[in-house]
């Protein structure tokens, strides 16, 4: 349980960090990342990995400082995080497979380094935080340009204490984020009239009477001791349940300074009414401390959930006033708006100051998304652009083991296959009250069966989620600059067919990174942009689905292919390099051995790896190009592996099924006459020879051909092969089950279905049929050895 | 007694086997790997398949494999048995699915119980080529039944697959 919770908050830690470079201002979405970090923490320590939960600690540490704006998020800090990211997935990996792995001592360290030495310290919270050693060179100038990520709007203007000693201190020394942060204060203040004309700036009465609180704040409490809350705590009823720990919660409050905790046992009820795993006491506090708001905030990230948090800080003249900070305002859960204090004005724009903040940086920098990602991304690479805006997934969703689910497919296509049966028996019969209820029957079921088979598919998201760190690596090491564009990811596919693509796209990006696009500086001299782009799409294309990576570099260089196409007798000597064949050769095996000088260099490599694999799939993989343009790859999927449109056809008595995905026409083969090319059975159709292979002949089947056979046209390695059967039975839906561990040596078929007669039908694979029998023919001219036939012979 | 029915319930208990014929030989097979007994269904044959594999058939929506242990024990094929013969499912523990396979045989005579003790050691000889897949016998009416270790017959089946494509 803890390995799965741990594996999905990696992973939001990393979808996280990779947002938090892109958009940096982001406040919910660091409070998000944060919130990953931190449940990490709190997860490994209940389950007793201290190790984990240590390293997380540093991550959540370093987060921290970002939220409270004491940190300027830059590349190499999100860099730091996400290898210390991965190191916890390995050490997480590690504990799952008992053979644990210990805490990255160098990670540690730089996390460390980040965080600079001391905690923040609280008279001057953000001032001087010491940098990190190789950020000042990397760092671009205009510190002010770059909005300072965490610096916490929405929790600024409503404390009028916490920071009072510090924006009326004098100017400390103008650091870094020391800087980015000043501005933005002194902005803050003018901000009534500056931003008057802004349409989502608060009215322009309300920004001053804010400001003006600030100030008088300051000046009565300027150094006259330290800030006093007054903390009241209602734990919900299932706070315990949910495995919160309150007196850790608690501790916490001690440890941010001089607490005095009293505890409410009023609504404790008597013993034979208790439920021991509700809790029924409260508490207040009063609390003493310099730590700033937020610091106090992030004590109940968790308990705030269900339950009652009020934080008040005192006035200057003595009156108590609450405290409005983001983990308190998000769940305005049933009770929690009616216990809260009535809201001040203050409080009541306490949303609208990012507007402001973001105003102020506008001035400075630009805040959009694109243009804040290519300040960024000039420096260190990769950038991802989503023009689909990333949906938050809208439905709920519950984990269901994948082995129920496939067996309620199965079910489901079993009971298809019944009401086909008893659609059949109702043509025999044909009383009228059967056939309604028949007819009920096979809508349900049918209905039953598109279900289930929905509840495979997810949305490509999944897959694409994956590539922006991918390509953020890539281009970091290979020293290019890339942006990736992601769009369509709401497309569905099998689950099967989504993870089984995610190796075959690694690949194709791969290439695309380091073979396709140029360096900067040879993008500027042909005309292009800086930046290379990487397109991942998906979409629908008829019953299919295409999903398509796209480079805008080089273009694959049609001639070189030509050469070593021919160098290696693959294509006939003076083939044109317009001929369509080419492109298909580099999924030649081992077609790119390596050329030094050439562009392509490695595009083969392992591309028939990836063809393969999209062919288990029963897809098909696409390629186009243009010289100096770009690289398209394409592929085709079915929606889904476990249901096919088939062909049905019958050989010597026996039926199979064809996906129809592999078939490109059927044509009758008495007309033609069958010619012999090097031994090879071969016909001619419509003028284009074409190999043919006889299903009759490879399945040894006795008795005598009928006078006319269907040829069934297929593509193998851009070539069009024939397999000829005895008849078309006509077209079917077929339910594909596996046939088992026990027949992994039958490539031919690639499963069985049942029809709706309740027979058994194979499902042929013709691709596996057509290497099989070239296989079979090469090795029958080579070793001549009519014992291997005899074997399997009945 | 009461004390050491824990003990040594696991020992004493009497399992009850199937016992079932087969090229003119008893075997017994444990009741708790045997799903059911089907009467022969109407089989698709896979070409290109080992000849042991007989064919596939629809067990209830499911494709079962049905095989022919008389090849790989070199057991006399009765072309025209008396009786049609009858296909034992039998539960395959492959991994962490557990698989069915079907298993022809000429006929299944009994399901009878037998003490752990009533099973003898098979010797190391003198079984043909069925020795590696009899883990012991079992005296029954002044015959031999021959136990037969399901396990070792599926991981032969299923290499005699790889070989026979």
């Amino acid at each position: 349980m803890f390995y799965e919770e741990a594996r999905e908050l990696l992973i939001s830690l990393e979808e996280g960090l990779m947002e938090l470079e892109r958009r940096q201002g982001d406040r919910a979405h660091l409070d998000k990342t944060f919130r990953a970090a931190h449940s990490l923490k709190g997860a490994a320590a209940m389950v007793g990995l201290g190790s984990i939960a240590e390293f997380t600690h540093g991550i959540e540490a370093v987060l921290e400082r970002i939220r409270s704006g004491a940190l300027t998020v830059d590349s190499d800090i999100i860099t730091t995080l996400l290898e210390s990211r991965d190191h916890l997935a390995a050490m997480v990996e590690g504990e799952a497979a008992h053979s644990p792995i210990p805490g990255s001592g160098d990670l540690s360290g730089r996390l460390t380094a980040l965080l600079g030495g001391p905690k923040p310290p609280p008279p001057a919270p953000p001032a001087a935080p010491p940098k990190p050693p190789s950020e000042p060179p990397k760092t671009p100038p205009p510190a002010p340009a770059s909005p300072p990520p965490a610096a916490a709007p929405p929790k600024e203007t409503p404390k009028p204490t916490a920071t009072a000693p510090t924006t009326a201190g004098p100017p400390p020394e103008p650091d870094e984020p020391r800087a980015s942060a000043k501005p933005k204060r002194t902005r803050r203040k003018p901000e009534g009239q500056a931003e008057a004309g802004k349409p989502k700036a608060p009215a322009p009465a309300r920004g001053k009477r804010q400001a003006m609180d600030l100030e008088a704040g300051e000046a009565e409490q300027g150094g006259a001791g330290r800030p006093l809350y007054r903390i009241s705590l209602e734990p919900g009823p299932e706070v315990l349940r949910r495995g919160v720990n309150l007196l850790g919660v608690l501790d916490e409050i001690r440890d941010l300074g001089d607490a005095e905790i009293h505890v409410d046992p009023e609504a404790v009820p008597t013993l034979d009414e208790i439920d021991p795993e509700r809790c029924y006491l409260s508490w207040s506090c009063t609390l003493k401390t310099e730590v700033e708001p937020e610091r106090l905030d992030d004590v109940f990230l968790f308990v705030a959930e269900d339950s009652t948090v009020k934080i008040e800080t005192r006035r200057p003249d003595g009156t108590f006033v609450a405290l409005e900070t983001p983990t308190l305002r998000q769940p305005p859960k049933a009770a929690a708006p009616a216990t809260r204090r009535p809201v001040e004005p203050a409080a009541a724009s306490a949303p609208v100051p990012p507007t402001a903040d973001q105003a102020a940086n506008g001035t400075a920098a630009p805040t959009d998304d694109g243009s804040a990602a290519s300040t960024n991304g000039a420096k260190r690479g990769a950038t991802v652009v989503s023009p689909g805006a990333p949906a938050p997934r809208p439905h709920a969703r519950i984990r269901v083991d994948a082995g129920q689910l496939d067996e309620l497919v199965g079910l489901a296509g079993e009971l298809a296959v019944i009401s086909d049966n008893l659609q059949g028996l109702r043509e025999v019969s044909g009383v009228a009250s059967w056939a309604l209820a028949l007819e009920s029957l096979l809508r349900v079921s049918r209905q039953i069966r598109d279900t289930t088979l929905d509840l495979r598919m997810v949305p490509v998201d999944e897959l694409f989620s994956r590539f922006p760190r991918v390509v953020r690596d890539l281009a970091d090491r290979s020293g290019k600059e890339i942006e990736l564009r992601i769009s369509g990811q709401e497309t569905r596919l099998d689950r099967t067919i989504v993870e089984r693509l995610s190796d075959p796209m690694v690949h194709l990006i791969r290439n695309a990174v380091d073979h396709a696009l140029e360096t900067p500086d040879e993008r500027l001299a042909k005309g292009k942009p800086r930046m290379g782009r990487i397109t991942l799409s998906a979409g629908h294309e008829g019953d299919r689905v295409a999903i398509k990576v796209e480079d805008d570099g080089r273009g694959l260089d049609r001639e070189r292919i030509v050469r070593k196409g021919i160098e290696r007798g693959l294509v006939p000597q003076g083939t044109s390099a317009e001929d369509p064949r080419v492109v298909s050769l580099i999924f030649e095996p081992g077609f790119s051995t390596r050329d030094h000088v050439s562009d392509m260099s490695g595009r083969g490599v392992g591309l028939d790896v990836v063809r393969d694999s999209v062919r288990a799939l029963r897809g098909s993989l696409a390629v186009e190009s243009a010289p100096g343009k770009g690289t398209t790859f394409i592929f085709r999927l079915p929606l889904t592996l476990a249901l096919i449109d088939g062909l049905l056809v019958e050989t010597g008595g026996g039926r199979y099924v064809v996906p129809l995905a592999q078939v490109e026409e059927c044509v009758a083969l008495n007309v033609m006459q069958p010619a012999l090319s090097r031994g090879r059975p071969c016909v001619s159709v419509r003028g284009e020879l074409i190999p043919m292979i006889s299903l009759r002949s490879l399945f040894r089947t006795e008795g005598p051909a009928p006078a006319r056979e269907e040829l069934l046209l297929t593509r193998h390695s851009g070539q069009r092969v024939g397999v000829a059967v005895d008849r078309l039975v006509g077209r079917v839906q077929a339910v594909i089950q596996s046939l088992g561990e026990g027949m992994h040596g039958l490539n031919r078929f690639s499963g069985a279905t049942i029809l709706g007669d309740g027979s058994v039908s194979l499902i042929l694979d013709l691709a596996a049929l057509v290497s099989e029998s070239r296989i079979a023919e090469n090795g029958l001219r080579n070793t001549h050895a009519p014992g291997v036939r005899a074997e399997s012979i009945r | 007694m009461v004390a050491d029915a824990a003990t040594d319930a696991n020992r004493d208990r009497a399992q009850s086997f199937v016992v079932f014929r087969l090229g003119g030989e008893g075997y017994a097979l444990e009741v708790m790997r045997v799903q059911e007994v089907l009467d022969m269904l109407s089989m698709t044959e896979v070409p290109g398949a080992s000849r042991c594999l007989l064919g596939v058939i629809n067990l209830r929506g499911h494709v079962v494999p049905v095989y022919d242990l008389r090849i790989p024990f070199g057991l006399p094929v009765d072309p025209k048995p008396l009786r049609a013969p009858s296909v034992l499912i039998v539960e395959t523990e492959e991994g962490n699915d557990a698989e069915i396979t079907g298993l022809l045989v000429d006929r299944v005579s009994d399901v009878l119980e037998f003490s752990p003790d009533d099973v003898q050691p098979s010797p190391q000889l003198g079984l043909g080529k069925t020795t590696p897949f009899v883990r012991g016998l079992i005296r029954h009416q002044d015959a031999f039944l021959l136990v037969l270790d399901v396990d070792r017959v599926f991981s032969a089946l299923a290499s005699i697959n790889g070989e026979g494509a």
